[in-house]
C-alpha cells in the first residue's frame, strides 16, 4: 500500500492553535492550543550537586525525561496542576521561533493524536505568508529526517483559505484573505494563487487583543472575577457573547433601554472555593470586536482600522487585480467568527470605496464616470478552520501529489528544495 | 508519552461528543488511518443520533497468517465479548473495509463511570479485533492450558504484509518478531535500541519482566517457518511470556503492546531522533557562540536574543 492511496495529514500551525487533521474530511480531528509543557526539572540540576542514592532516580528520569512533555489542552491543565511543567509557545506572530518545542509538538501529533506512521502518509503544512525561506528548509529538515515522510507540501494560509471558498462551479484563486487569528492579523492579496508579497498588511491587532480588552473592561466595571481565571473568563464570554454592531451610539442607546434584553449573565466556579459567582456581561459584548473598526478604544497608538488597512492594501496591488480583489474578500480565522462581522467589513470597506470612486468622478475628466466598484466580503461556516478546510480539499485531489517534495529529492538535493512549494491549480478543470 | 495507548483519541472524542449532544446530533462522515494501516470509517446521521456507524479495516494478511471471513480468528466471538448488547455487527461489512459495526447509544448503561469506561473499550476496537487470536492464546496461557487447536508456530499479522510468530506451550507462550525497517538510519537505531532494550532488562526492578532476546539470525523457533518472513534488517526479538503476566487485568495490556511492539518501536526510534536533533541544534548554537567571540569588536552586530546561524529576510530588507 503506498502512501499516494492513504489520505494525506493536513496540519495548520497556528500562533494560538493547531488544526490536524486527514485530508478528505470537512473538520478537523483535533483543534489544540500550540503549547508545549515541558518538564525541566530534572535537566538543569548539576550532576555533582546530587547525591549518591538521587542518582539513580536523575538518570532514569534523565532517560524518559525528553519524553516527559504534553501539549495542547493536556499540557495547559498539566502545568496548572503541578509546578514541574512550563508552558513554551513554540509560534509567535506566526513564526515557529524555538525548534525544539515545535519538533516536539509535531511529534505528539503524529503518535498521540493522529495516531499515524509518518512513513505512510504525505504532509501538507501551512506557514504564515512572511516567513523566511529558512524557515521553511528547516521544517522540510524535521520532517523528512525525523519523521521520514514520503512526501511534503508547505503551503502559504491565505492561499489555502481561498481553496477553502471553492465549490464545483467556482474556484476563485484572486481575492484577498483576512486572517485574524489568536497572535497576528494579516490582509494578505492572492492574484492567481501567487501572494503579492509587498502589498501584505499586517495589523498589531488580534484575537488575543480582544480578549486582553473584555478582560480590562470587566476589571474596570469592578466585576467579580477571580484573577486567576480573568483571562479564560473574558475568552469564553468573547467566543458565547460578543456580536458586531453597526454603529457603537446607537449600540449603547439600545443597551441602555432595554438591559434585560442585552445584559447576558455570565455564570462561574471560583476555582479555590468551589463557590459559584456570576457576573453581567454588558457592553463588552459588542466594544470587543469594535476594536478591528475603531482601535482607537483599545489603544492609543492605532489609527487605521481594519476597512481602512484593507483598502490601502488593495491600493498598493497591481492595478489591474484590484477590481477582481475587491470582489472576493474572504475571511479567515477563529477571530472573524463575530456575529455580524462581515457585514460591518463589507459596509465599511464599501464606503470607502464609494467615497473615493465620487471624488475621482467629481473631478469629471471628460465626463467619463467610473463603474462602481463591486465589494463583496465572503463567509462561510468553515472560517474558523477554513485554512485547514482548504488544505485538506487541496491535498485530495490528484495534483497534490506531484506537487510535493519527495523523500527522494530531498536526498539528493538536500532540504533547499522546500524554500518553494509550486501553486497548483488544484479544482481548476483545464482540458 | 512512553507507551501507545490502547484506545484511539480520534475516535473517543467523537463517541463521547456524539453522547454529550445526543439530541442534536449532526451529520458526520470521517475516515482516518491509523498506525500499521488500519482504517476507520464514522458515519452519523440526522435522521437516526442514537446510532452511529463504525468501520474498520485492517492491514493485509501475509500468506503464512490465517484470516477467516476477512477477519482474524476469534475476532467477532471477542467483539461480541466485549461490547454485547451496544453493537451490532453488520454482515456483509462495508465495502474496502474488514468489519462494520452498529452502535446505539440508547443501549449504553446509564451511569456515568460504566459510560466512560465502555466508550473507552469502543475506541480500543483495534485492540479487540486484531489482537483476538493472541488474546485467546494468551488467555489460556493464564490458565496453564494449551489452546485448541494451534500448530506449532503461528504467525499472526501486525503490519500490513508482516506477521510475527507464536510458539504456544501450556507452561509459556514464545513470541518472536522479526523487525524490518524502510530506512537506512531507522534500521541503526532500532537494532541498538532493541539491543539496549534487552540490556535494559538486567536492571533491578525489572526481574518479573518477561525475558527478551535479540539476535540477527532468525531463532532456531523459526526454523520452519515460510522463507520471506526471515529476511530481517533489524534482528529478530524474542519475549518469553510467562503465566503470571497476563494474569487478570494485566491481559488486556499485554495484547496490545504485543500487538503494536513494532509500532512502539518505530515510535521510539523516532523520538530518538528528535532528541538527538536537539542536541545537534544546541551545539550548533554554542559553536557560534565560540564563533561569535572570535569575532573583532568592531565588526560585532547587534545580536538578537537568539544568535541565529542565518539573518532572516524580512519583507523590509525585500522593499529596501
Amino acid at each position: 500500500m503506498d502512501p499516494i492511496s492513504r489520505p494525506a495529514i493536513v496540519i495548520d500551525n497556528g500562533t494560538g492553535y493547531t488544526k490536524m487533521g486527514f485530508a478528505g474530511n470537512v473538520e478537523p480531528c483535533f483543534v489544540q492550543p500550540t503549547v508545549v509543557a515541558v518538564n525541566d526539572s530534572f535537566v538543569n540540576q548539576p550532576r555533582s550537586a546530587v547525591k549518591n542514592n538521587n542518582w539513580l532516580a536523575q538518570h532514569s528520569a534523565g532517560v524518559m525525561a525528553d519524553l516527559d512533555f504534553f501539549i495542547g489542552d493536556e499540557g495547559i491543565s498539566r502545568s496548572r496542576s503541578s509546578n514541574a511543567y512550563n508552558l513554551s509557545y513554540p509560534i509567535k506572530y506566526g513564526q515557529v521561533e524555538n525548534w525544539d518545542a515545535m519538533e516536539r509538538y509535531w511529534q505528539q501529533c503524529i503518535f498521540n493524536y493522529l495516531r499515524c506512521d509518518p512513513e505512510d502518509h504525505y504532509f501538507l503544512l501551512t506557514e504564515s505568508p512572511l516567513t523566511a525561506p529558512e524557515s521553511r528548509e528547516y521544517t522540510g529538515e524535521i520532517m523528512f529526517e525525523t519523521f521520514n515522510v514520503p512526501g511534503l507540501y508547505i503551503a502559504v494560509q491565505p492561499v489555502l483559505a481561498l481553496a477553502a471558498g471553492y465549490t464545483t462551479s467556482k474556484c476563485e484563486m484572486t481575492g484577498v484573505v483576512v486572517d485574524v487569528g489568536e497572535g497576528a492579523t494579516h490582509v494578505v492579496p492572492v492574484a492567481d494563487g501567487y501572494v503579492i508579497g509587498s502589498s501584505i498588511r499586517s495589523i498589531p491587532l488580534s484575537g488575543k487583543d480582544v480578549t486582553l480588552f473584555i478582560q480590562q473592561l470587566m476589571r474596570e466595571r469592578g466585576e467579580h472575577i477571580p484573577p486567576e481565571d480573568s483571562l479564560d473568563v473574558a475568552r469564553k464570554v468573547k467566543e458565547s457573547y460578543c456580536y458586531t454592531c453597526s454603529d457603537i451610539v446607537k449600540e449603547y442607546k439600545k443597551h441602555d433601554k432595554e438591559p434585560a434584553k442585552y445584559i447576558k449573565q455570565w455564570r462561574g466556579i471560583k476555582p479555590k472555593t468551589g463557590a459559584p459567582y456570576t457576573c453581567d456581561v454588558g457592553y463588552e459584548r459588542f466594544l470587543g470586536p469594535e476594536i478591528f473598526f475603531s482601535p482607537e478604544i483599545y489603544s492609543g497608538e492605532l489609527t487605521s482600522s481594519l476597512p481602512e488597512v484593507i483598502d490601502k492594501c488593495i491600493q498598493s496591488t497591481p492595478i489591474d487585480t484590484r477590481r477582481a480583489l475587491y470582489k472576493n474578500i474572504v475571511l479567515s480565522g477563529g477571530s472573524t467568527m463575530f456575529k455580524d462581522f462581515h457585514r460591518r467589513l463589507q459596509r465599511d470597506v464599501k464606503k470607502l470605496v464609494d467615497a473615493r470612486v465620487l471624488a475621482s468622478d467629481a473631478l469629471g475628466i471628460g465626463g467619463i464616470k467610473a463603474k462602481p466598484v463591486e465589494v463583496n466580503v465572503v463567509s462561510h461556516p468553515i472560517q474558523r478552520c477554513a485554512v485547514w478546510f482548504g488544505g485538506s480539499v487541496l491535498a485530495s485531489t490528484p495534483e497534490f501529489f506531484q506537487a510535493c517534495h519527495t523523500k527522494a529529492e530531498y536526498e539528493e538535493h538536500g532540504a533547499s528544495i522546500c524554500r518553494t512549494n509550486p501553486v497548483f491549480k488544484g479544482m481548476y478543470l483545464y482540458r | 508519552m512512553i507507551l501507545l495507548q490502547s484506545p484511539s483519541k480520534y475516535l473517543l472524542q467523537i463517541l463521547s461528543n456524539r453522547l454529550k449532544n445526543l439530541e442534536k446530533g449532526v451529520e458526520l462522515d470521517c475516515q482516518w488511518v491509523e498506525f500499521d494501516d488500519v482504517r476507520y470509517h464514522v458515519q452519523a446521521s440526522m435522521k437516526n443520533p442514537q446510532l452511529l456507524l463504525l468501520s474498520l479495516s485492517l492491514p493485509t494478511p501475509p500468506p503464512e497468517t490465517v484470516f477467516i471471513g476477512g477477519l482474524p480468528p476469534g475476532a467477532i466471538e471477542a467483539v461480541k465479548v466485549a461490547y454485547g448488547a451496544v453493537v451490532k455487527i453488520i454482515d456483509p461489512p462495508k465495502d474496502g473495509y474488514n468489519l462494520t459495526v452498529k452502535l446505539n447509544f440508547s443501549k449504553l448503561p446509564p451511569d456515568e463511570e460504566n459510560n466512560k469506561a465502555l466508550l473507552i473499550k469502543i475506541a480500543s476496537v483495534r485492540e479487540v479485533v486484531l489482537g483476538a487470536p493472541l488474546r485467546v492464546v494468551l488467555k489460556h496461557l493464564g490458565a496453564r492450558t494449551l489452546a485448541p487447536d494451534v500448530e506449532n508456530l503461528m504467525a499472526l499479522v501486525h503490519r500490513p504484509k508482516e506477521s510475527f510468530f507464536l510458539v504456544p506451550r501450556a507452561e509459556k507462550v514464545t513470541i518472536i518478531f522479526p523487525m524490518r525497517f524502510k530506512d537506512s538510519i531507522d534500521t541503526v537505531l532500532a537494532t541498538s535500541f532493541l539491543q539496549e532494550f534487552v540490556e535494559a532488562r538486567r536492571a533491578a526492578g525489572l526481574n518479573n519482566a518477561p525475558s527478551c532476546s535479540w539476535s540477527a539470525s532468525p531463532p532456531s523457533e523459526l526454523k520452519d517457518g515460510p522463507a520471506e518472513s526471515l529476511c530481517v534488517n533489524a534482528g529478530f526479538i524474542t519475549f518469553v511470556i510467562l503465566p503470571r503476566h497476563v494474569e487478570g487485568k494485566k491481559l488486556d495490556r499485554t495484547v496490545w503492546s504485543l500487538s503494536t511492539f513494532h509500532a512502539y518501536v518505530n515510535y521510539h526510534v523516532k523520538c530518538s531522533e528528535g532528541f538527538m536533533h536537539t542536541r545537534m541544534r544546541r551545539r550548533v548554537e554554542s559553536l557560534i557562540q565560540a564563533l561569535d567571540r572570535a569575532k573583532p569588536d568592531s565588526l560585532k552586530t547587534k545580536r538578537s536574543g537568539h544568535s541565529r546561524s542565518f539573518k532572516r529576510l524580512s519583507l523590509k530588507d525585500g522593499r529596501g
